[in-house]
């Protein structure tokens, strides 16, 4: 139930009180998220095992040996799986949730490298075992670096023309400051993973 | 028992706007904010009693932690971002004393964060001062003397006419918290 608010009645000067119902009357902008980013996280997480991977995605004896590590696997995993999920079904069929694979580095391997994208339609970065997380923003440097762990929807992309300015996508090291404007190369391998104009492809770093 | 997702998109529709823009008072990563609060407010067994006032606590929670990794790398970057992202839908408002929606974004961006976020979460968010002061852990009386002294400096901001003394000296804001960088 709503307590009422003892503050409300407060004084205020008249001026400001006027002023107040002005800017009461403006209306916030349109939320820049996506109502469907959450719903699919939530399935997502509805589905999972207790430890948060997708079983069918994990291999026999692969997450014994490195511990706590395979949190952030599973993370990576239920992200590859989200990701897969969410393509439109006029998509390639080569995007079947079983052609992903969870090895004991946690690197989700695709069949074929390229290039990094440029102007990706739909963009998303996969976390590995070992600290690093994926980061992607324009090239103007003006969006925010994102966490692996909130992948970016199509529409938010869409949404700020990255199409037209380009996209680079590279890794840093885990909560490290440093400021680059190319694909960086991590200490150890990863592979990178995204969707474009509907076709899976990798970037093997 | 778990919240259903037409609860979630309800909410969504109603709210995500308001807590964008309360996201937005400290943070580049809105819309991440927004988000991982709803994915969050879907794991509850219940929907809390003030579904509001918990995901403006749980969206100001999480634009703290982007706010903090954030500032070092791209506050000096924050400034034409926000120019770019228009905090206020435009309106067919045409009365003669709307208000400018590109000057009140700037005079909320010069306000302290938590000033900020205190004008928003009652303004627009809609959150009543108790519940703002549970938020923020601060006493009622001094969150709504911050958001008095917020509206008397937007309004002189933007309109150019200063605060009475009297006024100055009943609304001043006190130092409440530490400095905000």
């Amino acid at each position: 139930m709503q307590l009422p608010d003892p503050m409300e009645s407060e004084r205020m000067p008249e001026r400001d009180r006027s002023f107040e119902s002005r800017m009461r009357a403006m209306k916030p902008a349109p939320a820049t998220g996506s109502l469907e980013h959450v719903l699919g996280r939530i399935v997502l997480t509805a589905e999972q095992t207790p430890k948060g991977v997708p079983s069918r995605y994990l291999r026999s004896g692969s997450w014994s040996s490195f511990g706590s590590g395979a949190c952030m696997g599973a993370i990576a995993a239920s992200m590859a799986w989200f990701l897969i999920a969410n393509i439109p079904s006029n998509r390639s069929t080569t995007t079947k949730p079983t052609d992903v694979s969870v090895e004991p580095q946690s690197r989700l391997r695709v069949a074929e490298p390229s290039t990094p994208p440029k102007s990706p339609a739909s963009i998303a970065a996969i976390p590995s075992t070992n600290g690093k997380m994926v980061f992607a923003r324009n090239e103007e440097g003006l969006d925010s670096w994102r966490s692996a762990l909130s992948p970016i929807s199509k529409q938010q992309w869409d949404r700020r023309r990255l199409e037209e300015r380009g996209v680079w996508v590279s890794a840093r090291p885990k909560g490290t400051d440093q400021e680059f404007s190319q694909p960086s190369t991590p200490e150890d391998p990863q592979s990178i993973w995204w969707l474009r104009n509907g076709t899976r492809s990798s970037w093997d770093l | 028992m778990t919240i259903g997702h037409s609860a979630i998109a309800q909410l969504w529709n109603a709210h995500a706007a308001s807590l964008t823009l309360l996201a937005r008072a400290r943070c580049q990563a809105a819309d991440d904010c927004v988000q991982e609060a709803f994915v969050k407010l879907s794991r509850l067994p219940q929907l809390p009693d003030e579904p509001i006032a918990w995901l403006s606590q749980v969206v100001r929670r999480e634009a703290i932690t982007h706010w903090r990794s954030e500032s070092r790398r791209v506050r000096r970057e924050t400034v034409a971002s926000q120019v770019r992202q228009q905090w206020f839908a435009s309106s067919d408002d045409n009365r003669v004393d709307a208000v400018d929606r590109l000057a009140m974004q700037q005079a909320l961006g010069r306000l302290d964060i938590e000033d900020r976020e205190i004008v928003i979460a009652h303004l627009w968010a809609g959150l009543t001062f108790r519940q703002i002061a549970e938020s923020f852990e601060s006493p009622l009386t001094a969150v709504h003397r911050r958001y008095t002294a917020s509206i008397a400096r937007l309004r002189e901001e933007i309109e150019g006419e200063p605060r009475s003394s009297s006024a100055q000296n009943d609304f001043r804001p006190i130092a409440i918290y530490p400095a905000s960088s």
